[in-house]
């Protein structure tokens, strides 16, 4: 129980820094971007806007640093995010919220396949070693090392586009209206095929190194050997035994590595015209859309420690040393 | 008791000048390895272009020509792109831009985690487990991101900012590594002989961890390199203004700006991708070769025998 | 008596470390409920031990894993400090942190570790082991001056080897050497032995009396191997769970062991005439574990296990009692308090 407790208090810490952060960065800017697009959209800004940017982005001098982060805070916890500048007027959390599905979708669907999918692989590397698997190394090593959006572009080049069987861009076909019927979904989920198969192809060689490596040395441990001994059938030593433990280090390793992915899939997002957040994030840099940039680095960053808290639990739950230790 | 109290030297003697094989110092083994082999062959040439590029470059990229979108032929052996310039001299540009980034964030980064994961690692107490926290705070942070943000506010950011900003982001990893090595380095005997012989504090970090840690820390700064190339490549690809001129990641930015897949124009981004795949299979290979090289001989020191879950996951990405 | 010569030709047998009412304890990480209720644990790692090393003297420091006996070398050599009792080096009470100060008592008071294999720095050779302890205390002398000293000849062979490039023999005398270049004059041997194949052993023991002998060195010695102590030290003190319980003359204390933890010890070292069945008299019969060292019994730390536990020993801590056969032999038990009173 203590385990959890710690892991919550720590995650909680790092939020805090996070949001500390979010709110240091924009004042350590040089110049005043901001204020220039304020004062040239001044007429159709009401009060509130201007006033919540202004507390975004500390540019009311008179306050001094503590108020502006009370007031921060207080505008945070109101779920207040600022006016975005591309999508004037609409505010940035709402832009966020439209965007935000469809990227948990991609994101969620791609890393737990790849996960599942690289660790099994992984494990048959692992277990039959010194055949045609080994072969296996250096094209997966070569295909770990091709980033993610540029695999995307060669898809799309040879599978999309006119007379291809994949759609080139977006979400979803033009002509559907969003809606939770199956036309929508149906065209929503033939959209995201290519992205989620580009994705799955280049992390999936990560998780089946790293699930193989394991395997070997968790192969060399006595207790495999006594498992053989005892006449258990190979499946049952290879799943139950081996795997069971190899496993332990990816769990973990995944957790760590949900801040990447998530960078991943943000340019895989790019590179289809994919209406996520990774999306939003491109056209924010590009219009230097800073209360739109910010607030997605907020939600992401926040976002991808729950998802890390909740690996921390998955870990316990397989690993019964932590529960103990806890 | 049965044990004769006689010196039984005389009859049972050892003799310590006993004779050892002589061992043949392989120092050039880990070049013989055929992974580090290939790799290290990889990255000799990705250095030389690096160095010689913009020197044997036949066009300035930024020079605009009239054959706009044109495919390979011999004046242009990579095409050319919607303004005319020649996409081989931006590759052989770019490429020092791209190795220039990536050496120095692995620097900075691979410095700066040395520096806290060795002294979180060695000093006991809260102190550790200070930097400790330190450095998980900011590894769960996404990288990509906070990178993206203070980019683009910082506006105008030359290769140098960005280096620097990706080793000042990439750092904890290597850190975490390095302090379960020297935890568990720590509590090995030599440390405490060094200790009882007199050794002072700097010396015993510096002259009895550090050259245990070597193969650790090569690895780690292979990594980050891997890492900060990649980023930096996605960061021009997103846009982000004021990396340098040319290096891969803008060239990819312009064809997807200018819809080269619609214009079926393979040639203006499938170089860009070849040559980032093929720098960074060179830089796993080293890596691989550096794991090799390590394994079997200090079985006993760095990474030792990796019990059932080990301290540090190896998880190669 | 095991000593074929006699220790140093000055004769005098001057004290040159000793300790009194040596203590050590370890704090336990505390559950949440301890952190409320504010308590602390400790493991009672070492607890008021006593001991003199003199110079050309052997004294043999003999118990069981988990006994404190490293313990107490560890707070010997002021690698850790203790956490009461005094320290005195010629007399003089010393607690050294670091700096010159650690430097200028570790110039006297060197410690050879267990592990040959660990104790050495394998990233370095054996001669920058040997050139970094003689300029840390400033010797005139050469690392190949040191090799001769403890029999690896010819030196050259050996200076430019890695530590996995020796046996477990040659790394430990190379260890010895190392401990030798301070110019010590107390050497603290932590189960030196230990681990060396059984037929090295020998050789490296008789290294240490010879070193002994032409040194003047005050050696103790640390084993859980009674029969090597009786072989080459001329004190012996035995350890139970952080206490010392009996001590004396090895010869004495081993012939005529006073103390049931003692009997045990020898025992259970194997003995050919008893397996044969020439048994020379009923063997000792105890059972269980040494105790826990954070919750360790009242009084005698002995008692769940002793054959002969009377009603005092479970609540009483038993002092020294001097025995009559010999001068200097006492032990720790109740059985023999009545003896001493009258």
């Amino acid at each position: 129980m203590s385990f959890v407790l710690r892991r919550l208090g720590f995650y909680l810490f790092t939020a805090w820094a996070a949001i500390t952060l979010n709110f240091l960065i924009p004042r350590l800017m040089p110049g005043d971007p901001v204020q220039s697009l304020i004062s040239r959209a001044q007429g159709q800004l009401d009060t509130d806007a201007i006033q919540s940017l202004y507390i975004l982005f500390g540019l009311d001098k008179e306050q001094s640093l503590l108020e502006q982060y009370t007031g921060y805070w207080g505008q945070l916890l109101r779920g207040d995010l600022g006016l975005s500048f591309t999508f004037f007027p609409t505010p940035v959390s709402e832009v966020i919220s439209d965007s935000l599905p469809w990227t948990l979708a991609l994101v969620g669907f791609t890393t737990v396949t790849a996960f599942l999918l690289g660790t099994g692989l992984g494990v048959l590397a692992g277990w039959r070693r010194g055949s045609w698997t080994d072969a296996l190394l250096p094209v997966t090593t070569f295909l770990s090392s091709i980033p993610y959006f540029w695999l995307g572009l060669i898809a799309i080049a040879l599978l999309a586009g006119p007379g291809g069987p994949f759609p080139a861009s977006g979400g979803f076909d033009p002509g559907v209206i969003p809606s939770w019927d199956w036309a929508f979904i149906g065209s929503a989920v033939q959209h995201t095929l290519l992205p989620a198969l580009t994705i799955l192809i280049t992390s999936m060689s990560g998780w089946v190194l790293s699930m193989r490596n394991m395997m070997i040395t968790v192969n060399a441990e006595d207790y495999i050997t006594v498992a053989h001994a005892k006449g258990l059938p190979e499946r049952r030593v290879m799943v139950g035994y081996a795997a069971r433990n190899a496993l332990l280090p990816n769990v973990s390793g995944f957790a760590l590595q949900l801040g990447l992915i998530v960078g991943g899939t943000l340019l895989v997002e790019i590179v289809f015209s994919y209406p996520g957040v990774g999306y939003q994030l491109f056209q924010a840099v590009g219009a230097k859309d800073y209360p739109l940039l910010q607030g997605i680095f907020l939600i992401l960053t926040l976002s991808v420690l729950v998802a890390n808290l909740f690996a921390d639990l998955v870990y316990m739950l397989l690993d019964p040393r932590t529960r103990r230790e806890g | 008791m049965a044990l004769p109290t006689a010196d039984i030297a005389a009859i049972a003697p050892e003799p310590p000048s006993a004779v050892v094989p002589p061992v043949r110092r392989r120092r050039l083994r880990f070049i013989a390895n055929r992974k580090a082999g290939i790799g290290l062959v990889i990255l000799g040439c990705f250095g030389l272009l690096a160095a010689i590029g913009p020197m044997i470059a036949p066009y300035d990229p930024s020079a605009r020509g009239p054959d706009l979108v044109a495919p390979p032929s011999a004046a242009h052996w990579l095409g050319t792109t919607h303004l005319g310039q020649d996409i081989l001299s931006q590759m052989l540009v770019g490429a020092r831009s791209v190795l220039f980034v990536g050496l120095v964030a692995g620097l900075v980064a691979t410095v700066l985690a040395v520096v806290i994961g060795v002294t979180s690692g060695y000093l006991p107490g809260v102190a550790g487990e200070l930097l400790s926290v330190l450095s998980n705070v900011v590894l769960v942070i996404p990288v990509l991101l906070l990178v993206i943000m203070i980019a683009t506010i910082i506006e105008d950011a030359d290769d140098l900012t960005i280096a620097l900003v990706l080793g000042a982001t990439t750092w904890p990893w290597s850190a975490r590594v390095l302090r379960a090595q020297t935890m568990s380095l720590r509590r090995r005997d030599f440390t405490e002989a060094a200790r009882a012989v007199g050794e002072p504090t700097w010396r015993i970090i510096g002259f009895e961890l550090l050259p245990n840690l070597t193969a650790v820390i090569a690895a780690r700064f292979v990594d980050t390199v891997i890492f900060a190339v990649l980023s930096e490549i996605a960061l021009a690809f997103i846009g982000i203004s004021g990396v340098s001129e040319w290096n891969w990641g803008t060239i990819l930015f312009w064809a997807q700006s200018q819809q080269a897949l619609a214009q079926g124009a393979w040639w203006w981004f499938v170089p860009a991708g070849l040559a980032i795949a093929l720098l960074g299979t060179g830089l796993a290979l080293l890596n691989f070769g550096i794991d090799e090289f390590v394994n079997p001989r200090l079985r006993n020191v760095s990474t030792g025998k990796v019990g059932l879950t080990p301290v540090i996951p190896e998880v190669k990405a | 008596m095991t000593v074929t010569e006699a220790p140093a030709a000055s004769g005098t047998t001057d004290v040159v470390l000793d300790a009194a009412g040596l203590t050590k304890h370890f704090r336990v990480r505390r559950r949440v409920s301890e952190l409320v209720a504010r308590r602390h644990r400790h493991v009672h790692a070492v607890d008021d031990v006593d001991l003199e090393l003199c110079r050309g003297r052997v004294t043999a420091m003999v118990g069981e894993s988990g006994s404190g006996k490293s313990t107490v070398a560890r707070l010997l050599a002021q690698l850790q400090h203790s956490t009461s009792g005094v320290i005195r080096l010629h007399g003089r009470p010393v607690s050294v942190r670091g700096g010159r100060r650690f430097r200028a008592y570790c110039r006297k008071v060197q410690l050879v570790f267990q592990d040959p294999f660990s104790s050495l720095n394998p990233a370095h050779t054996v001669g920058y082991h040997l050139i970094r302890a003689l300029r840390i205390h400033r010797s005139a002398a050469t690392p190949g001056d040191l090799l001769t000293q403890v029999q690896l000849t010819p030196p050259e062979r050996y200076l430019d080897k890695f530590p996995h490039e020796l046996s477990g023999g040659q790394r430990q005398r190379v260890a010895i050497a190392r401990a030798l270049a301070a110019r010590p004059e107390v050497l603290l041997a932590d189960e030196p032995v230990s681990m060396l194949d059984v037929s090295i052993r020998l050789g490296v023991l008789n290294l240490l009396q010879d070193l002994r002998n032409r040194l003047n060195l005050a050696i103790l010695y640390i084993t859980h191997d009674i029969a090597s102590a009786r072989y080459f030290a001329d004190e012996m003190l035995v350890m139970y769970a952080g206490r010392v319980v009996e001590g004396g003359d090895s010869e004495t204390v081993t012939q005529h062991a006073a103390h049931p933890y003692t009997r045990l010890l020898i025992d259970s070292a194997p003995d050919p005439d008893r397996i044969a069945g020439h048994t020379t008299g009923p063997a000792e019969e105890a059972v269980g574990e040494p105790p826990s060292l954070i919750d360790p019994p009242a009084g005698c730390r002995f008692h769940p296990r002793c054959p002969h536990v009377l009603a005092i020993c479970r609540t009483d801590v038993p002092p020294r009692f001097d025995l009559p056969d010999q001068a200097g032999h006492w032990a720790a038990c109740w059985l023999y308090g009545e003896a001493d009173r009258s």
